[in-house]
């Protein structure tokens, strides 16, 4: 190879000298075999290009299938979830209704998924999304209460649900007119999305022009901004225009009041109690350092130190973060408390320490965590559920209260719930989850059960209407306790909690104990690790 | 309508037919399960499922054509005899345990039947997914933070889960098309997730949430959006900056 660089080089100078020795010497050093070979490379180097282009056509094409395929589907869903609104609003009794109400919510979940997967980075369609995700949880809400109770749609409930079923019917009818336009005008361009995704050259050598503001946003994990909001925000494709009208018609719809899981109250992180007086600093970390010394478990591992002052946490509950460390160079242990600055509680701690060989059982765990959570403030707290993974036991906990109406037992409120991380290696805590108990605490005063616990148990296993069930599947139950359970929505109900058994598969069967209704069902599933829930 | 032999290949067709036959029971595992129950030997003049089941069978493989109705007359009993006169068996168009395992059907104990419905795998399996989805996404937007840091990234993939804005499973959110860097550029199919990254994602999915709600997070270093400042600010961990 050498050899070969080297000739030419040499021959150059010579040949631009006007040497006529240097020229033959070149012409005649310029073999057969190098334009032979210079040949093959071309040829291969085609080769290899053309193999590489139409391999890129074709995963191009299944790109852009995938992505015409989620367009036409959320015109498709939004448009039948608009058929199925409208008939909603058209049925009379209240089985009809419900059924339509389902059939909005499918449409409109599946249009919201849909439109997830479009690469359309000029349009921050958020508020269109939500709006989707809202109207079909509330259609899913309305038609579970009719369900239900066939009652509520007495004329005056009807009414009211009906205005607001048609406002709704308004929003989404003007959306997808703007979808469809839109459609029209991609068909009419040929338009193809994954064009979005072509790489450009000013934006690969970070050039001003080359979007390089947006690539780098698009780096940290953020969604594209939306429209109008900051200077480095993309102006809108014309194309795109009329959605992003319809977005912005959405995102002006007044807030939907209602009792389901993606409504506005339900995501709200506001805590249900005032917490107490605001904390100093100094306070906090008194509190934080007790906190870690206690976590060292029974055999008092080496003590923590707080390294720094606290960082603030700001939200919903404005916090305190300290940091502790201990050990040496090289192997520095952390562990993060976050104390709330209303009143002094610990919502979070953390440690960064990996358990090795476990020698704990999980039954080990769950003492251990019970013992924490009864020293640090929660005496009452009981022990519900434990899951082992990589020699780590989560166990979690419940506060209890008397029965309500002077009953046998107590009562588990499982609202106020507290998570106890144990390390299987030497018993250690190390992690505390408190968030859920500090939003959803407060003190209440619930009504006696209508129903017993026998009456409860009927309903749950329902001996009459199991005659059909193969035999595996019927359900034997194993105890009855009261409790105080959270919907998806947020609202607590009294339960009767039935645990009942089929051949293969434990169930939790939580009855409204003073309606009957059967609540809510999880099933409890055996794993190496533990029990899970579903 | 009865089926007429064709005796130009007696010789050769009944091996082929049998062969055909033991090949089809082979192929077929699903058969075995839908007679677990004990099989009942059928002559003319029986009736039920059982019956319906011999001759869908004999109607599939050309010797039936009369109805499907379950009830054993004379098509059914001609039917029988071709087809136990083809294959080697005795012909006295009685469906018996030589004549059911010829079809395909082989009468199992009750015990040996399908395995008992148990819930067990499908819910394992639903966790498991998502654990390796988030362990994968700590793991190429969050490798070297610090622990908390990763359990705040696997976090705020839950809330977006758990929002109304974003798509409403972990697989959703993670492949929102610009959502996160290192599925743009494939980084998340590179790095394999360590035993930290899988301990962040379950105590995630355990309920550890050390952002409080947070809906994005975001590199100092590297973006400067404008717009993303204006996102209410929760709390900076390691190089990360969340925000509601």
């Amino acid at each position: 190879m050498d050899e070969a660089q080297d000739r030419p080089a040499q021959a150059g100078p010579a040949e631009a000298k006007g040497s006529p020795a240097g020229g033959r010497l070149f012409r005649r050093q310029a073999p057969a075999w190098l334009s032979a070979g210079l040949g093959v490379a071309l040829v291969a180097a085609l080769a290899w290009g053309g193999w590489e282009h139409s391999a890129r056509l074709r995963m191009e094409a299944a790109l852009e299938a995938r992505y015409q395929q989620a367009f036409y589907d959320t015109v498709d869903r939004s448009g039948q979830a608009e058929v199925a609104l409208d008939k909603a609003l058209v049925a009379t009794t209240p089985t009809r209704r419900a059924y339509q109400l389902q059939e909005v919510w499918r449409y409109a979940s599946q249009a919201q998924s849909s439109l997830a997967i479009l690469p359309l980075s000029s349009v921050d369609l958020s508020p269109t999304r939500k709006f989707l995700a809202q109207l079909g949880d509330y259609a899913h809400t309305l038609a579970d209460q009719l369900s239900a109770d066939p009652s509520a749609a007495s004329p005056a409930l009807a009414r009211v649900q009906a205005g607001q079923l048609a406002a709704l019917r308004q929003a989404l009818s003007q959306w997808n007119g703007q979808l469809r336009t839109t459609a029209k005008n991609l068909t009419a361009r040929n338009y193809l999305w994954s064009s979005a995704l072509e790489p450009r050259l000013a934006l690969a050598l970070h050039l001003p022009w080359g979007g390089g503001r947006r690539a780098q946003a698009r780096a940290a994990g953020l969604q594209p901004a939306p429209a109008g909001r900051g200077a480095s925000v993309p102006a809108v494709d014309p194309l795109f225009a009329s959605i992003a009208r319809a977005n912005r018609a959405v995102d002006r719809l007044p807030a939907l009041a209602y009792d389901g899981p993606f409504s506005d109250e339900a995501l709200s992180m506001a805590p249900r109690t005032p917490g107490g007086p605001t904390v100093t600093a100094a306070a906090a970390q008194r509190v934080a350092v007790a906190w870690a010394q206690a976590s060292r478990g029974p055999a008092g591992g080496p003590s923590w130190s707080v390294a720094g002052p606290p960082q603030l946490v700001h939200g919903p509950l404005p916090a305190y973060r300290f940091t502790l460390t201990r050990g040496g160079a090289g192997r520095t242990e952390r562990l993060t408390v976050d104390v709330w600055q209303a009143g002094g509680h610990v919502l979070d701690l953390l440690s960064d320490r990996a358990a090795g060989r476990a020698t704990l059982s999980a039954s080990d765990a769950r003492r251990l965590a019970a013992d924490f959570v009864h020293r640090l403030g929660f005496p009452e707290a009981v022990p519900t559920y434990s899951l082992v993974t990589a020699g780590v036991a989560t166990v979690t906990l419940v506060e209890t209260a008397p029965a309500p109406g002077g009953g046998p037992g107590r009562l588990l409120l499982y609202p106020d719930q507290l998570k106890v991380r144990v390390a299987l290696d030497n018993g250690e805590v190390t992690g505390f989850d408190g968030l859920a108990y500090w939003l959803r605490h407060r003190s209440r005063a619930l009504p006696a059960p209508r129903l017993t616990s026998q009456q409860a148990a009927a309903i749950a296993t329902g001996t009459a209407a199991q005659h059909g069930l193969p035999p595996a599947d019927r359900l034997a139950v194993e105890g009855v306790r009261a409790a105080l359970i959270p919907l998806d929505s947020g609202r607590e109900v009294l339960a009767w909690e039935v645990r009942a058994r089929s051949a293969n598969s434990l169930y939790l069967i939580y009855v409204n104990a003073l309606d009957g209704a059967e609540e809510k069902i999880l099933l409890m599933v055996p794993t190496p690790g533990g029990e899970l829930t579903m | 309508m009865r089926p007429i032999p064709d005796r130009s290949h007696r010789t050769w067709r009944p091996a082929v037919l049998l062969a055909a036959l033991l090949l089809l029971a082979a192929l077929l595992p699903a058969a075995g399960r839908v007679a677990a129950a004990p099989l009942p030997t059928l002559y003319w003049g029986t009736s039920g499922d059982a019956v319906r089941l011999v001759q869908q069978r004999l109607a599939a493989w050309g010797y039936y054509h009369g109805p499907i109705d379950g009830s054993y007359g004379a098509p059914t009993w001609q039917a029988v005899r071709l087809f136990q006169s083809r294959n080697g068996l005795p012909v006295d168009g009685t469906v018996g345990p030589r004549t059911w395992a010829a079809l395909g059907y082989s009468a199992q104990p009750a015990a040996a039947a399908a395995p008992a419905y148990s819930p067990a795998a499908a819910v394992g399996g639903l966790r498991a997914g998502n654990v390796d989805l988030l362990a994968r996404l700590v793991m190429a937007e969050a490798h070297g933070e610090p622990f908390v840091g990763q359990v705040a990234v696997a976090a705020v993939i839950l809330n977006r889960v758990r929002n109304p804005a974003f798509p409403n499973t972990v697989a959703g959110v993670i492949f929102q098309p610009d959502a996160f860097e290192s599925v743009s550029n494939g980084l998340i199919w590179q790095r394999t997730p360590d035993a930290t990254a899988y301990q962040a994602a379950q105590d995630a999915l355990n309920g550890w949430d050390p952002t409080y709600g947070s809906l994005y997070f975001w590199n100092p270093a590297k973006a400067v959006s404008g717009w993303i400042w204006s996102r209410p600010i929760a709390l900076t961990i390691g190089h990360h900056v969340f925000a509601h």
